[in-house]
């Protein structure tokens, strides 16, 4: 089948909140290795579709297959996230487990590691995101940037092949923002699957392979990163664009 | 009049008998408050089915909002005409846990609505169940949260055990209510009355200072 070849599809979803509708018929599909930039203007939809992705949020209708697999009930999306990262805006670190154990829990509880295994994949996660030296620290006790930096490393060990991110540096101030970045440029190195949600259009350019824009709820436009900021003619999307510089 | 705090010393080991007494029925009717608290806190912070939730609250609503003296006169009195007998000790413990389990409940219930959906979420995300989340993420860090109201609780707890004096037990206010009748020395015998129940209250001020200096060691 042409579905398992996707790692992610997703068939013309629908999502509302009460009577206000957020997602109008979303489709998409998303292969190993790709990495996807989402933008679009607040409220949108942008955060609900990657929440709907790995089934934090419930949708009205409409299909979201992973691996060939419907996802259509809790079991189903447990089985799914354990293939989908994600990485929060504020970042949503276990406060009452030190840097070290907020990635061994996971792995014992979900992984079922055994302790040994467990701390030797944290630390070598934690080489990785550059935090070996904070391992022992609780993470009120980071700057954002490295709590986010830990939150990546945590999304990792349960080796996923695709990680969602919603905004992982609009917490943060630009210098602290570099060095998330940096790090999920060696993300992209090794080949994982990305959706990133992300104002920072200098940054998403460079690393997206296609990029879309959501507008009201809907995929307004999808493209290579070079056709959507500066090829398309599409009205609403230059709008966005103009304002997005505006602002920065 | 002349004070006389002989009588006070004099009647050392009776207090001391009735302390214990008035410890033992805290203490247990505590761990028991603590357990119904917990197991009825979690449940109604989750999804749960109508009928349970609305069980589960009536308990709550009814046992905060009838007095303690009725409820112990109750369990005591009020039962045995439905065939439910039991010793005055039990009814003590009984009646004591099932109003503080009441009221403990709600700080659970609190602590846990305190920690942020995104912890939930998070945990979702990396793949635990309901259970797995709530044992290893959201629990942990209620209980910060709930061990001042908890151990206040506790306090209240230890005082409104003076109530069950009312059904026949001779714990520290009856003991204290038996003495004065011997003595008549109202001055001397309520104020030592008074300092016992204090040393207990502020002994557990004390220990959950410790409790809460232990897990101080992270912040959000
Ligand atoms: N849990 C919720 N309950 C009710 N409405 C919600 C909920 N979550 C989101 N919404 C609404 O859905 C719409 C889309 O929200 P969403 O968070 O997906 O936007 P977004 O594109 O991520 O915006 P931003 O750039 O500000 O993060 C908004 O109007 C928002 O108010
Ligand atoms: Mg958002």
């Amino acid at each position: 089948m042409d579905v398992i070849n996707n790692l992610i599809e997703i068939k013309e979803i629908y999502k509302s909140f009460g009577d206000q509708p957020v997602l109008r018929g979303v489709s998409l599909t998303i292969s190993a290795g790709e990495i996807l930039g989402v933008i679009g203007a607040s409220g949108s939809g942008k955060s609900t579709l990657i929440r709907c992705i790995n089934g934090l949020e419930d949708i009205q209708s409409g299909e979201i297959i992973v691996k060939g697999q419907y996802m259509t009930n809790r079991r189903n999306s447990r089985e799914a996230r354990k293939t989908i990262g994600m990485v929060f805006q504020n970042f949503n670190l276990f406060p009452h487990f030190t840097v070290l154990e907020n990635i061994t829990n996971p792995c014992r509880v979900v992984k079922k590691m055994n302790s040994k295994n467990a701390e030797i994949m944290a630390r070598t996660l934690l080489q990785k995101v550059k935090l070996e030296d904070k391992m022992y620290q609780y993470p009120g006790t980071l700057s954002g940037g490295e709590k986010q930096r830990v939150a990546i490393a945590r999304a990792l060990a349960m080796e996923p092949e695709i990680i969602l991110f919603d905004e992982p540096t609009s917490a943060l101030d630009p210098e602290l923002a570099f060095e998330v970045f940096d790090t999920i440029k060696l993300l992209a190195e090794d080949g994982l699957a990305m959706v990133i949600v992300s104002h920072q259009i200098g940054f998403i350019k460079n690393l997206a392979h296609r990029i879309i824009f959501i507008d009201d709820g809907r995929i307004s436009c999808l493209g290579t990163p070079e056709y959507i900021l500066n090829n398309n003619n599409n009205a609403r999307l230059q709008d966005f664009l103009i304002r997005l510089r505006e602002n920065i | 009049m002349e004070l006389n705090f002989n009588i006070v010393i004099n009647n050392l080991p009776l207090f001391w008998q009735a302390t214990q007494i008035t410890l033992k029925i805290a203490v247990l009717a505590f761990a028991f408050a603590l357990l119904i608290a917990f197991i009825v806190g979690v449940l109604r912070s989750y999804n749960i089915p109508a009928i349970f939730k609305l069980l589960l609250s009536a308990y709550v609503e009814i046992f905060r909002g009838t007095p303690l003296l009725i409820q112990l006169f109750f369990i005591y009195y009020g039962l045995p005409s439905v065939g439910i007998i039991m010793d005055a000790f039990t009814a003590a413990v009984i009646g004591l846990a099932l109003n503080g389990g009441a009221y403990m409940s709600e700080s659970v219930r609190a602590s846990i609505l305190s920690v942020s959906k995104g912890q939930e979420e998070a945990a979702y995300s990396l793949g635990y169940s309901k259970l797995e989340a709530i044992w290893h993420i959201i629990l942990p860090q209620a209980f910060r949260v709930a061990i001042p109201p908890l151990m206040n609780g506790f306090s209240s707890m230890l005082k409104e055990t003076s109530l069950v004096s009312v059904i026949s037990i001779t714990e520290l206010t009856r003991t204290g209510n038996l003495i004065y009748s011997r003595t008549l020395k109202p001055f001397e015998v309520y104020l030592a009355l008074g300092l016992f129940y204090f040393i207990m209250t502020f002994s557990v001020v004390l220990l959950a200072k410790q409790i809460e200096l232990k897990e101080k060691r992270w912040t959000l």
